[in-house]
């Protein structure tokens, strides 16, 4: 607003002044001359203006401040880095760092401390770094997984975040014009700890760590990520265009679609969003023209008046693609093209189109204009919470190769921000995550497994080393880092993960196992059903599961049909699931499933406890719940093979995939666990952790550490007790 | 090169004719709207567009720069100092496009300034003419015909140290007229503008040269080597009002050609 009205108030000025000021003569210049004076003019009168006004306002806000803000005991700390690799593996880094490959991390071991960073349960980003974020377990930050049910309608909801519809609008002819804004609210509870460190004036840049979506307010920066939708307000939605009709069919996290080719001519829609201002919400869309070059290999794509030169196998740059919703409203979102095939068949794969963040359609950073900051200065960059086409790669739209270069591709950027950021904070908090780690794990580890059944048609050796490289590239950024920081006494590095990998080979169909077990029952007395629980009777069913966590009962009061009476008989449901369960043996190779199944108050003592599911299954290592389960089906058989490139998981007994922590400080104790972390950045700066938080810091032995105001067991002893 | 003028001039004679029973500043106005647009269309393409944009988008960063950190003052004066910076660069991309357009800007300047610097005499004014001769012309040979609707009020002051001859004359009646110098046989003539058209006006005429051809684009300039070297007058200076406050016509040239150039760069696409 106080922008908006110095862009007024300059424009005033700068009139006034040349038409009764200036002498004739000193016009005498045309408008090219005009053009680039009154750019730069503008420049110099809003540089100067806001120097001068922060230059007066300096002294108020600097006794304001000592007036009212808190202050932290004095400490030898100035400077805290976190780097956060999502699935950082410790038994990798410990493989590589024995084989000397990581020299950058066995420096930072050396110097402080390398340990394994105990995770949550369940072991999942959005639930993980909530866990990182507010020093609380699940029960009491409401992240349990990234669906969340709605008990009603057995429909799920993306548990980090609500988003409704403007509650009012005007309805003009074929147009509804918003009357306020679309409801955007974060249903994480309890607070992120950058907020107490700005209680005291400490400066947090928090870049890209999951469940920040709708960006929160605080003394700092905020680069929201996990959840951030794309434009369509999909969690990424991927296009892809072929001449071959034998490949079009539903797909999983995009739209497949049939081009013709005419001569040397494909031409295409971009799919957009649905248009929110009109009554009938068609699907706005950019046309796109290719004129294929098949001697060349290359192609021109015609496209928003930009003409994108492209080869085979290349990604574009970010292309800016305006959706216009009528009455001169534009909605901004960025793509990427790639040319898969231009042989006998042409197959150009489109990515999930992003908000853009120089125009962001809804805010995704604190405060609104950092996004736009950030894309000004450092060029545009992929804002989708999970902006690795991982289900482009499991759909096979895409193959190995163009998914590792959209993969270092977005991680250039988020390097780019973080050593940017680096300049910046000289004092105060910066964490910067990366998704690349974690992705890249995801959809490699097959390599790693002899026999794993989604190679089962491929090279087995093609990527065999692919996860090694992705560990020695993130020691050379680390190596970079170091000497950003070099011996600065005042700073602490850390780099940590929220939970490390394992392999996923086999899913388990907890729906399957329901219906086989008599727990769920089908309208038609089958064992099967459609995605979202479609022929499920729920007049006969006591249990379902879905997402990627655990099996709910089907509570009379609770659920919309619920038919099991709370208190005894659920009780006795949920004991006699669990023992069942934990029998359950894989026919294929004879092995256990599972390790446990924990009921949920054995894990979680929260306020929010109810939310999660009645029973955690804690997988061993090979097993996940299957995909058709996550989306609430049940297949014919319990246990199949999984035969998705996503092929390493983490959604198991969190007790087997830990995470890293690399500390520059040497921590005080042994068996740091993630839920701590937050304490000991308080700590760190000298700041009391308030009572609520479960994490206590990591660099002090005792148990009145510098935050101790409320009793709590060490992490010791609550994974004794939990497991 | 004489010729190439004349048809600019002859363009603009017409584009001026079609405003002429209008207020003179909706004619500039439209000229000035048809000039913004034309000129940026050539910096579009005489300019680095990508350069440009990437400056345009360091400055604002820079700015928001300024912003996001209000507590750090090191922060905010290292963002001011990068700001300025960038804003110097960006001025280095707009040199190579104001070159390109500066020379049709020019052309465009002096033909409205023929235009709308001076008006023509209304009866009654009083104007001197000034004839300057070469120094071995005798003074004493040199004479003025002035037509009827010119009346000539004084006899021929000679200025020897000079090799000026002056006249005053008057106007009278509405009309062009063409007075006719002799300089010891050597026959030249000067145009007199009397009346309110909104019409070209030569305050000189000069011996040609490349610059007097472009500069004084309203009458042919005088042969080279001719005895005669300069027939000059004063027009009074015209004033446009506008809402009772006199506007000077760069003024409005200027401000109406950019701000309309600043109008449209979005939908032309250019990046100024």
């Amino acid at each position: 607003m106080f922008f908006r009205h110095t862009r007024v108030l300059a424009w005033v000025v700068m009139l006034t002044a040349i038409f009764f000021c200036a002498d004739p003569a000193e016009a005498y210049i045309g408008p090219g001359a005009g053009f680039a004076f009154l750019s730069s003019f503008m420049v110099l009168f809003v540089t100067f203006l806001l120097a001068f006004v922060s230059i007066l306002l300096w002294p108020i806000r600097f006794v304001w401040k000592l007036i009212f803000k808190k202050r932290p005991p004095k400490t030898d700390v100035d400077r805290v880095i976190v780097v956060g690799l999502d699935g950082f593996d410790p038994n990798q880094c410990k493989k590589f760092m024995a084989e000397g490959k990581l020299p950058h991390f066995q420096k930072l071991a050396d110097q402080g401390t390398f340990d394994e960073l105990q995770t949550v349960f369940p072991a999942m980003s959005p639930v993980a770094w909530s866990s990182f974020a507010t020093g609380v377990d699940p029960s009491r930050h409401n992240q349990f997984d990234f669906l969340n049910r709605d008990p009603r309608t057995y429909l799920p909801d993306l548990a980090s975040v609500f988003i409704g519809p403007v509650s009012r609008v005007l309805n003009i002819g074929k147009y509804k014009l918003p009357l306020g804004k679309p409801v955007v609210r974060l249903l994480r509870k309890s607070q992120p700890f950058w907020k107490i460190l700005g209680e005291y004036g400490i400066f947090s840049h928090i870049l890209r760590v999951p469940i920040t979506f709708p960006p929160e307010k605080h003394n700092g920066l905020l680069l929201s990520a996990m959840c951030v939708p794309d434009i369509k307000g999909s969690q990424g939605t991927f296009t892809y265009y072929t001449t071959d009709e034998s490949e079009v069919g539903a797909a999983t996290g995009g739209v497949r679609r049939v081009v013709k080719r005419s001569g040397n001519v494909v031409e295409g829609d971009i799919l957009g969003p649905s248009n929110s201002m009109t009554r009938e919400e068609e699907e706005l869309t950019v046309p796109f023209k290719v004129t294929i070059d098949d001697a060349k290999q290359s192609a021109v794509i015609d496209y928003n008046g930009e003409k994108i030169p492209l080869k085979q196998g290349e990604y574009s740059e970010w292309i800016r693609t305006p959706f216009s919703a009528g009455l001169g409203v534009k909605v901004w979102g960025l793509v990427r093209f790639y040319i898969m095939e231009m042989g006998e068949h042409f197959k150009l794969y489109v990515s999930p189109i992003q908000i853009d963040p120089e125009k962001p359609a809804m805010p995704i950073s604190h405060p609104t204009f950092y996004s736009i900051y950030l894309s000004k200065l450092l060029g545009s960059f992929a804002t989708l919470g999970f902006c690795e086409d991982t289900w482009g790669l499991n759909e096979r739209v895409i193959d190995e190769d163009a998914f590792l270069k959209q993969t270092w591709i977005t991680h250039e950027e988020r390097e780019r921000m973080l050593f940017h950021s680096m300049e910046q904070v000289k004092k105060g908090f910066l964490v910067c995550r990366f998704d690349g780690t974690d992705r890249v794990q995801h959809m490699f580890q097959r390599y790693l497994m002899d026999g794993h059944p989604a190679n089962a048609k491929l090279d087995e050796n093609a990527y065999r080393d692919e996860i090694e490289k992705l560990y020695v590239r993130m020691d050379e950024m680390m190596g970079r880092v170091m000497d950003k920081v070099k011996d600065d006494k005042k700073t602490v590095l850390m780099v940590m993960s929220d939970h490390g990998f394992a392999h996923f080979s086999r899913g388990v169909n907890l729906n399957s196992w329901l219906v086989e077990n008599g727990y769920m029952v089908m309208k038609d007395g089958g064992k099967t059903c459609k995605d979202w629980f479609r022929g499920v009777d729920w007049e006969k069913t006591k249990a379902y599961s879905f997402g990627l966590v655990g099996i709910y009962l089907n509570i009379k009061g609770r659920e919309g049909q619920g038919i099991v009476e709370a208190g005894e008989e659920a009780a006795a449901l949920r004991q006699e699931i669990k023992e069942k369960l934990e029998a359950l043996v894989d026919p294929k190779t004879g092995a256990k499933v599972m390790n446990d199944v924990f009921k949920t108050e054995e894990i979680y003592t929260g306020p929010y406890a109810q939310n999660g599911p009645d029973l955690l299954p804690a997988f061993d290592e090979h097993y996940r719940q299957s995909w058709e389960a996550a989306v609430g089906k049940a297949e014919p058989d319990v246990i199949i093979d999984n035969v998705k490139a996503w092929s390493g998981d983490h959604c198991l007994d969190w007790r087997i995939v830990p995470g890293v922590l690399f500390s520059s400080r040497k921590l005080a104790r042994k068996n740091p666990g993630i839920m701590d972390m937050s304490a000991s950045i308080l700590d760190l700066f000298g700041i009391q952790r308030p009572a609520y938080m479960l994490g206590r810091s990591f660099f002090r032995v005792d148990s009145s550490d510098a935050g101790q105001t409320e009793k709590q067991s060490p992490p010791e002893e609550r994974e004794v007790a939990n497991a | 090169m004489w010729p190439i003028v004349q048809a600019f001039t002859k363009f603009f004679d017409l584009l001026i004719a079609l405003f002429q029973s209008m207020h003179p500043i909706i004619g500039l106005t439209v000229i000035s709207i048809l000039t913004g647009a034309v000129m940026l269309v050539v910096w579009k393409y005489t300019s680095n567009q990508k350069a440009i944009a990437a400056a345009k988008a360091k400055i604002s960063a820079y700015i928001l720069e300024i912003r996001l950190f209000p507590d750090d003052m090191r922060a905010q004066f290292s963002a001011q100092r990068k700001a300025l910076l960038a804003n110097a660069k960006y001025m280095t991309y707009a040199v190579p496009p104001l070159l390109v357009v500066l020379l049709p800007v020019v052309a465009i300047l002096v033909q409205l300034d023929v235009r709308y610097q001076r008006k023509p005499l209304e009866p009654g004014d009083v104007t001197l003419l000034k004839v300057k001769v070469a120094e071995e012309v005798d003074l004493a040979s040199v004479t003025l015909d002035a037509p009827a609707g010119l009346v000539m009020e004084t006899a021929a002051m000679r200025v020897v140290a000079e090799d000026e001859v002056d006249w005053r004359l008057r106007a009278d009646t509405p009309g062009e007229y063409d007075v006719t110098v002799n300089a010891g046989g050597t026959v030249e003539t000067k145009r007199i503008v009397v009346g309110e058209r909104l019409t070209k006006l030569a305050e000189f005429r000069e011996q040609s040269n490349f610059l007097t051809i472009w500069m004084a684009p309203a009458e042919k300039p005088l042969p080279k080597g001719s005895p005669i070297q300069e027939i000059r007058l004063t027009y009074p200076e015209r004033e446009m009002k506008l809402a009772g406050i006199s506007l000077h016509w760069l003024l409005v040239f200027f401000v109406v050609s950019v701000l309309f150039g600043f109008a449209i760069k979005g939908v032309v696409g250019v990046e100024v």
